[in-house]
């Protein structure tokens, strides 16, 4: 192969320069930190309000420790997701990017890798953090998780963290500013639970279930039935395909 | 310049057809057509809103045409499959990210291509931007912004540069480098196409001139045939009694102009049947010349009615 053919443009040189691209950013490194400082933040939940007059069982206290820490983490991950495609937008330097890589397509799909890519050690290692965090608690009121349970629930959160990301990026695709795409990323995981299960009660639905984060969770437990289990996995790719296409129409139809 | 070579061998030939945009009711590119040899600089100029950025962008595929193509030794710019190897482009010095570095910046974009990291430094050296390689690219100026995309656009070595106006915000001195620079590529067998509003930069530094106005090719050609062609020759007369050989002037159709030190500058008529003029009316001349026509007299007697944006006449 000649250093001609070599340099020539393909999906993982392109996923080596998004990669470049995020970490060369001083945000991507404040994200990161925010991360992990969210999910500790969020740990101190369970860690300030588990009594030994309402201890969890010891299967529940990871996933309740989790699911607390990333709560907060999801914060910190959705606004890098966002970050990694809006922020090439607001400073115009896209229209470099598709100079360099003019199948935009291709560059959505790099950009999507590297999301899912750091997302998930971030999302891991934060969440490691959150629970270190609460070990003394737990240890406090007898509870000993084992091994195998703890690290079940932990990536049973990191895939939810992950989903996170990647919804917040398919939105950041379709809207493309910051504010919009964060704000709207937010709403996704923390008012429209809250808004669809309301609306399901009043109109004695159960849209309770296709809203995106009980969906997610539904899918990575694994635990509900088949029937539950197929409604989750349509409503999460639901959710993700939705602005993928709105946004990838766009992308390839207008102008850069 | 140690940071290049000979460019890659590819059929370095652009051609661009029948190129239309049209963004709602306004058509900012009407049917555009030329084609770019190798080995020579092309200067592409125009007034404000002429269409000469949107040309540029359609080249490079960001964006799309309402009609017509641009191909790239023969594909076009989507389909290349190394085109930052192939075609060098500085369309936008703002649209770097504030927030990198320099030498980030320029290997962001050599990772694309696998170009080693160490072709961005070369470049930084070559553009007179080593010692600002970490600085983050907010605090630079306009000209640095401007050294930091040519850099961008020769990373691949490419056949093909296409520059949108890289002078402007350059120093003195900047825009003497990039004059050379320039040239040097052109001779290096690369085909240039730079744009500008400096057109006496255009006249020492193309081959060739481009000119547009609102959408339209006015004129292609050599820069020494065009500024023959539509630049108006002037001649300066300085008689002893300038406001008695005026209305003389006049009488014979010339255009004159009374400058404040008592120098007439004369069109429509050439220096001999001025001169005979005088010497019949007993008037003395002092001074009785011609001056070459400038191609700044070629560009706007070309753009004159094609300037979208014109500003009205300071009296």
């Amino acid at each position: 192969m000649t250093a001609g053919e070599k340099q020539r443009l393909s999906l993982p040189h392109l996923v080596s320069s998004e990669w470049l691209k995020l970490r060369s950013l001083r945000s991507f490194w404040l994200g990161a930190a925010g991360t992990v400082l969210l999910a500790a933040a969020g740990a101190l939940l369970p860690a300030l309000f588990f009594t030994a007059d309402n201890p969890p069982t010891q299967r529940e206290a990871p996933f309740v420790v989790f699911q607390f820490g990333s709560m907060g983490a999801q914060i910190a991950l959705l606004v890098l997701a966002v970050l990694s495609l809006t922020s090439e937008y607001a400073s115009g330097s896209i229209r470099l990017t598709f100079v360099a890589a003019p199948r935009r397509l291709q560059v959505i799909v790099a950009k999507a890798v590297v999301v899912t890519a750091v997302s998930a050690p971030l999302a891991f290692g934060s969440l490691a953090v959150a629970y270190a965090e609460c070990i003394p608690t737990l240890r406090s009121l007898g509870l000993r998780p084992t091994p195998a349970s703890i690290l079940g629930a932990l990536l049973q959160h990191v895939g939810y963290l992950v989903l996170v990301a990647l919804s917040a990026f398919a939105v950041a695709l379709a809207v493309r500013r910051t504010a919009a795409g964060v704000g709207i990323g937010l709403a996704v995981v923390f008012v429209l639970p809250t808004v669809l299960s309301l609306l399901g009660d009043a109109l004695h639905l159960k849209l309770a279930q296709v809203d995106f984060s009980t969906a997610a969770h539904s899918l990575l437990s694994g635990s509900s039935s088949t029937r539950t289990l197929l409604t989750s996995a349509v409503a999460v790719t639901a959710w993700l395909a939705a602005p993928l296409l709105v946004g990838g129409l766009a992308l390839v139809r207008n102008d850069a | 310049m140690a940071a290049r070579c000979r460019p890659h061998s590819v059929d370095a030939m652009i051609e661009v057809h029948e190129l239309t945009k049209r963004f709602g009711d306004t058509t900012a590119v009407a049917g555009v057509s030329f084609r770019l040899d190798p080995g020579s600089v092309a200067g592409f100029i125009g007034p404000n809103g002429a269409g000469k950025s949107t040309t540029m962008r359609m080249m490079v595929g960001l964006d799309r045409p309402t009609s017509g193509r641009c191909l790239v030794g023969g594909q076009p710019y989507a389909k290349l499959p190394a085109p930052l190897r192939t075609v060098g482009t500085h369309i936008d010095p703002q649209a770097q990210h504030p927030g990198r570095s320099a030498r980030n910046h320029l290997r962001v974009l050599a990772r694309t291509h696998r170009i080693p990291d160490r072709r961005a430094d070369q470049l930084l050296e070559m553009v007179g931007l080593a010692t600002a390689a970490d600085q983050r690219i907010g605090g630079f100026s306009l000209g640095m912004r401007q050294r930091l995309g040519l850099a961008s656009a020769l990373l691949g070595d490419p056949a093909v540069l296409v520059l949108d106006e890289p002078a402007n915000g350059l120093d003195p001195d900047g825009i003497i480098w990039i004059r050379t620079l320039l040239r040097s590529l052109a001779a290096e067998g690369r085909t240039v196409f730079v744009s500008s509003h400096l057109m006496g930069e255009l006249a020492q530094t193309a081959d060739r001139l481009i000119v547009l106005g609102r959408g339209r090719v006015l004129a292609d050609g050599p820069v020494g045939a065009l500024t023959a062609r539509y630049g108006t020759r002037v001649s300066r007369v300085r008689p002893e009694d300038p406001a008695g050989l005026e209305p003389l002037l006049r009488d014979r159709g010339a255009g004159v102009t009374l400058l404040p030190d008592g120098m007439l500058e004369v069109t429509g008529l050439e220096p001999a049947d001025i001169a005979v003029l005088a010497q019949r009316h007993g008037f003395l001349l002092f001074e009785n010349s011609t001056v070459a026509a400038s191609l700044e007299d070629a560009y706007l007697a070309l753009t004159r009615d094609e300037a979208p944006h014109a500003a009205q006449a300071i009296r």
